[in-house]
């Protein structure tokens, strides 16, 4: 077992040093002081799996002191400061408890885990799976006891209770999850389902489980406290099972099976990133059967030519993508509208402070209007549907060729942006109209123009940052740092807005000239830069 | 009209893939580019096609007296994987690709014509190219660079995913075609390249060789292509 162990830790101990290597080669200065060979480095490699080694023990202890501080500690602390400290201990046993005991037997189980490691000691460096499944067992089991520990006496200190309470819960925690462990592998035995594999089960308890672990912290008061936490004959009951169960795992003779059914090649559950992936992918995609053979012979587009077809047939088909999230903007607007007009009926004095916040409130929609953008969607749907296939082509890359593609893109961008502005313009309009406030000409001029501003400005700042900084790579995961940093600071104008002084013509005059300018730059910067920023990555 | 790469260099990763790549192909002929898998015959493509940045070094086109830098519009690249627009169906490719490409086409030739060129079935022309096998996909980068003829067509490993039958019609195309172009054909596989080109030239090391004419046709052809691509290993 000891050698399996070993083997096991030295495969595990070279992906990890390969995997911290490719990260930080990635990095921007320090990446480039590892060379390309480095890889075959053997002995700088032993010492990167020594530091892998090293941060995976300390991850594991900081995770288990994370778990208990953020999870349970924190909400506790911040309800219930007021009551005595042996109260706030039940609470904390009681979250424990349901989230350790019951949650994460659920959700978080190991023999019947499918993952990535199991693939490639058993798979592909076929070490048997019975000695596999003993020795990583072995290594759970003592790391999960050993990690615990620290935390949870901790934790229990805070709440003034005695020290062995940490320990003797971890070691009750432990057994109950042999216990756990063992029926999982039981019922897969039997029915040859593997429980944690079925989500509609999973989630619902982690559901029911999140429930009634905080619960209590409305309440104020516990179900459980540490007299039945740590009776004797409960903890003897545990502990006796656990024992049971650990034989039983041990002497269990059908690895091999157990490990086969959660390692099939293609388990999108593990590998994270293909999952992420084909999310990612199928959010833009179109579908074939979609369309009809009339619309693939295309008769609609046959007036357009060039880039105008293009665009064309690109919108038409992918309609899908665009038109949904346009009537979902026009569902949430008219479901906000029309329990505004309830409120109105209903309640008419919290009904005039709602409208006189939205009448001074304009800054607070440049945030609104930035999320009302489908802007990102977009760009997306195009670079991964479109762009980039053709961006292979020379005459793609072209100056005239971009420029036209933007021109053309930048005017069905807005055009379909303006949709939601102006329900979003309607809706308020016809609000303050009914709520009688005082409502002149100027102020829905001034209105208007700023919302359709803004949503002309997020249209062009979309695409702006689609074309200079080409954020997408291959896979669809952003790649481009400045994309990240040109975006936050737009978010965080927008959130700065908010504390904009509410008066409402002053406001709509910058917020004018700052599209405006915007605007200007942006599309200038396109035109000077494009052709060589916009690329495939 | 000839091709001249003037001692190219390109590294990845402090790993030179092509180092001083120095060569002069010439117009009516079939260049077969021979190299084992990872010799770096994509990445000299690449390179040439602006996909991606040489380190140094250039390539010219042109006559010997008036060449000019090479630029995107002079080559037609047909990668081995061929990458195409998925949402549009392979009609409205070649019309899109025609309409901007206009000032460059023969006015005699309709869309009907180029379809019928590469024997493209008249039902899966209004198919979704997302639906395309790779062969189908492929004819259809071989039809972009029929439409604009550009003087340079690069091959990335095409026929390999072609069947007989279409690889034959595709390879009498190319020789019918090779008169007004410079074709250079990449391929690991030494008989395709023994059988459909006039030149061979071999890419080992980074470095661009040619292999004499007289080669190709002795009996012993394959034995010392073999010898020259092994070679460089031991070293």
């Amino acid at each position: 077992m000891i050698s399996t162990l070993r083997s096991i830790q030295r495969i595990r101990g070279s992906s990890g040093a390969n995997r911290l290597i490719y990260y930080f080669k990635k990095l921007p200065v320090l990446g480039k002081l590892l060379k390309g060979d480095i890889y075959s480095n053997i002995a700088l490699k032993q010492v990167f799996a020594g530091i892998v080694l090293a941060l995976k023990v300390v991850w594991g202890f900081l995770v288990k002191f994370a778990y208990l501080g953020i999870v349970i500690y924190l909400p506790i602390v911040l309800t219930h400061k007021e009551l005595p400290l042996a109260e706030q201990y039940a609470l904390f046993l009681h979250i424990f408890i349901v989230l350790s005991f019951i949650v994460a037997a659920v959700s978080n189980v190991f023999i019947l885990e499918p993952k990535r490691d199991k693939y490639i000691c058993v798979k592909l460096m076929r070490i048997p799976a019975k000695q596999y499944m003993h020795a990583t067992l072995l290594l759970k089991g003592l790391t999960f006891f050993i990690y615990f520990i620290p935390a949870l006496t901790v934790f229990a200190g805070i709440f003034g209770a005695p020290l062995w309470h940490g320990v003797w819960l971890t070691l009750l925690l432990t057994a109950w999850r042999i216990v756990t462990e063992a029926l999982n592998l039981w019922f897969f035995d039997k029915k040859g389902i593997v429980l944690v594999k079925k989500m509609s089960w999973v989630w619902s308890v982690i559901g029911l489980g999140g429930l009634l672990a905080y619960v209590p912290l409305y309440l104020g008061n516990a179900f459980v406290n540490d007299a039945t936490g740590f009776s004797v004959p409960v903890s003897l009951v545990i502990v006796v099972l656990g024992g049971i169960a650990a034989v039983y795992i041990g002497k269990y003779p059908n690895y091999r099976s157990a490990v086969d059914v959660v390692t099939k090649i293609d388990d999108p559950l593990l590998d994270m990133n293909r999952m992420m992936k084909e999310a990612r992918v199928a959010d833009v995609q179109t579908k074939e059967k979609d369309f009809s053979s009339e619309e693939l012979e295309g008769k609609a587009f046959q007036g357009k030519t060039g880039y105008a077809y293009l665009n064309a047939i690109f919108f038409s088909r992918h309609k899908r993508l665009l038109i949904q999230p346009i009537q979902r903007r026009l569902t949430i607007i008219g479901v906000l509208f029309i329990v505004a007009v309830l409120m109105m009926l209903i309640s008419p004095e919290t009904s005039s402070e709602f409208t006189a916040f939205l009448l001074g409130g304009l800054p607070f929609f440049v945030f609104i209007m930035n999320y009302t953008s489908i802007g990102e969607r977009v760009c997306k749907a195009m670079f991964y549907n479109c762009d980039l296939s053709l961006l292979r082509y020379g005459f793609y890359r072209e100056q005239t060729a971009i420029l036209d593609n933007f021109k053309i893109r930048l005017i069905k961008l807005s055009g379909l942006n303006l949709i939601p502005a102006v329900a979003i313009c309607l809706a308020c309009t016809l609000l303050f109209l009914l709520s009688g406030a005082d409502w002149g000409l100027m102020e829905a001029v001034i209105f208007w123009v700023t919302i359709l501003c803004l949503s002309l400005f997020f249209s062009v700042h979309h695409l702006f940052m689609y074309y200079i900084f080409q954020p997408y790579s291959t896979e669809l995961n952003m790649k481009n740092p400045f994309f990240f940093i040109v975006n936050s600071i737009v978010l965080g104008l927008s959130i700065a807005c908010i504390g904009f002084p509410k008066a409402s013509s002053l406001f709509t005059l910058v917020v004018l000239a700052g599209t405006i300018a915007y605007m200007v730059i942006a599309v200038t910067l396109v035109y000077k830069f494009s052709s060589r920023t916009f690329r495939v990555k | 009209m000839q091709l001249t790469l003037d001692h190219i260099h390109k590294s990845f990763d402090g790993k030179q893939v092509i180092k001083d790549a120095d060569f002069t192909f010439e117009r009516g002929k079939i260049y077969g580019l021979l190299g084992r898998n990872g010799a770096g015959k994509t990445t000299l493509f690449n390179c040439l096609s602006g996909e991606i940045q040489m380190d140094s070094g250039a390539a010219f086109i042109g006559e010997k007296d008036s060449a000019r830098p090479l630029r995107d519009e002079d080559i037609g690249y047909v990668f081995s994987l061929p990458i195409l627009p998925e949402f549009l169906t392979g009609y409205e490719f070649v019309k899109f690709y025609m309409d901007i490409n206009r000032e460059k086409i023969d006015p005699n030739k309709s869309i009907e014509d180029y379809f019928s060129i590469i024997k493209f079935e008249e039902e899966d022309r209004h198919r979704l190219i997302k639906g395309y096998s790779h062969g189908m996909k492929n004819k259809i980068q071989m039809l972009c660079f029929i439409i604009t003829r550009p003087p340079l067509i690069l091959l990335d490993e095409p026929l390999t995913s072609f069947d007989v039958v279409v690889a034959l019609e595709i390879k009498k195309l190319l020789r019918e075609m090779k008169q007004d172009h410079i074709i250079i054909f990449s391929t690991h596989i030494l008989q395709l390249a023994a059988d459909l080109c006039d030149e061979l030239v071999i890419l080992n090391h980074g470095t661009l060789q040619e292999i004499p004419r007289e080669t190709l046709q002795s009996p012993e052809f394959e034995e010392q292509i073999i010898a020259l691509l092994q070679d460089g290993n031991n070293d």
